[in-house]
């Protein structure tokens, strides 16, 4: 059911869902999916890799709460998050 | 989380594979190499935090242990430390792992059970504590003594059997305290009554009479009266409108017996030694009144010891 309301988006709208997506919730907690592997991570910055470039989340005392797969949340006090 | 169809499922893996984990510290600066190899086997991380310069702490997943020392072995991560294992289940993965332990506290619960229901003692009390002789042999006759059970012991209908069974109760109350059998005994009125009766009531020392109390008969001497051995005291008898009718005698009469005792001694300063001889001749009776002499008599001492003591009959 999921991929057809994907299809149905992507023919209509020409928007492709699949791929990298970022929930992020309030500053406490950000949950990402289509991630690849870790870049870099510190208390302060974790990079993920993309299929395309790199994801950065900012911010202070910052923990990968779980990685595995293709998705990964990071919690801690999250400042900024952007995508290079 | 997902829902949908197998969406359901899923979540329910996800809670229980959240309760045990192992905890790593990494010692080193390329964990991110690791995590990424181990997340393509599958294997995930849980709480990866930077504790140090140089050290990270993460939890995978119990049941991936194994996975992850194959893989850690693979790449050469020897710096890689485990702290702990955790989690809800973790106090089931400890008993289990010692399984000793487990066997051991299943014994000891199971003795704590049965050795409860064991009696060690059976106890007494209440005013009826006299019939406990008749009650004991009662209850070795149905089965219940030492080391019986108290699950084959239905203490309720006991009690009515004991009220029964046993003459002289009037009622009794039976319980369970730890492994002590308690028994409370009270007796019928015609027990409560029963004390020895005598005819009448003869003095057997000679002395003066300090009381007489009567509580069935006839006294015949009164307190201050010189009595003899063998004099009588209280009559078995009660006049009633002028007619002498016979009774048994309940009474109690206490004379003051006053007698003397000699000691010869080599020493001349045993006086306490003569009394307390002399006490032990009174019988160990109540001591009234002590008088002690000393007087020489050639090479030795003569202690007369003058004792008055109470006698009650």
């Amino acid at each position: 059911m999921r991929s057809m309301f994907s299809e149905e988006v992507k023919n209509s709208l020409g928007l492709d869902l699949s791929g990298f997506k970022a929930t992020i919730f309030g500053d406490s907690a950000i949950y990402l999916s289509g991630v690849g592997g870790i870049k870099d991570f510190s208390k302060a910055e974790v990079v993920f890799y993309l299929k395309k470039g790199t994801i950065s989340i900012k911010g202070e005392e910052l923990e990968i709460k779980k990685i595995c797969a293709g998705d990964a949340v990071v919690c801690g006090k999250i400042k900024t998050f952007s995508r290079t | 989380m997902r829902w949908g169809r197998g969406g359901l499922r899923k979540n329910k893996d996800f809670f229980k594979n959240l309760s045990l984990f192992t905890e790593y510290v990494y010692d080193g600066r390329n964990i991110d190499p690791l995590i990424n190899y181990c997340k393509k086997k599958g294997v995930a991380f849980f709480n990866v935090r930077r504790t140090g310069e140089k050290t990270v702490r993460f939890s995978v997943k119990y049941r991936d242990n194994k996975k992850f020392f194959a893989i850690t072995k693979e790449l050469c991560y020897n710096n890689i430390t485990k702290v702990k294992d955790k989690g809800v289940f973790y106090p089931v993965l400890y008993l289990f792992r010692n399984f000793g332990l487990l066997i051991g506290v299943f014994f000891f619960v199971l003795i704590a059970i049965i050795s409860n229901d064991f009696i060690y003692s059976v106890e007494y009390s209440g005013s009826g504590e006299g019939l406990k002789t008749e009650v004991s042999e009662y209850l070795s006759s149905v089965g219940v003594k030492k080391f019986s059970r108290f699950s084959s012991v239905n203490l309720e209908k006991l009690e009515d059997d004991l009220v029964a069974n046993i003459d002289g109760v009037s009622f009794v109350g039976i319980r369970k305290e730890g492994n002590v059998l308690k028994i409370r005994l009270e007796p019928s009125n015609s027990q409560r009554d029963l004390v020895e009766r005598r005819a009448e009531l003869i003095s057997d020392v000679d002395g003066v009479i300090e009381s007489v109390k009567v509580y069935s008969g006839t006294a015949l001497l009164s307190a201050g009266d010189t009595v003899k051995k063998g004099d009588l005291i209280v009559g078995g008898y009660a006049v009633i409108k002028e007619v002498s009718v016979p009774v048994d005698v309940l009474a109690t009469v206490s004379i003051i017996v006053t007698e003397e005792f000699t000691f010869y001694s080599p020493n001349d300063d045993d006086e306490d030694r003569a009394e307390v001889l002399a006490g032990e001749r009174a019988g160990g009776a109540e001591i009234v009144a002590l008088y002690t002499e000393k007087r020489v008599s050639g090479e030795e001492y003569v202690y007369t010891v003058k004792i008055s003591f109470r006698h009650v009959i």
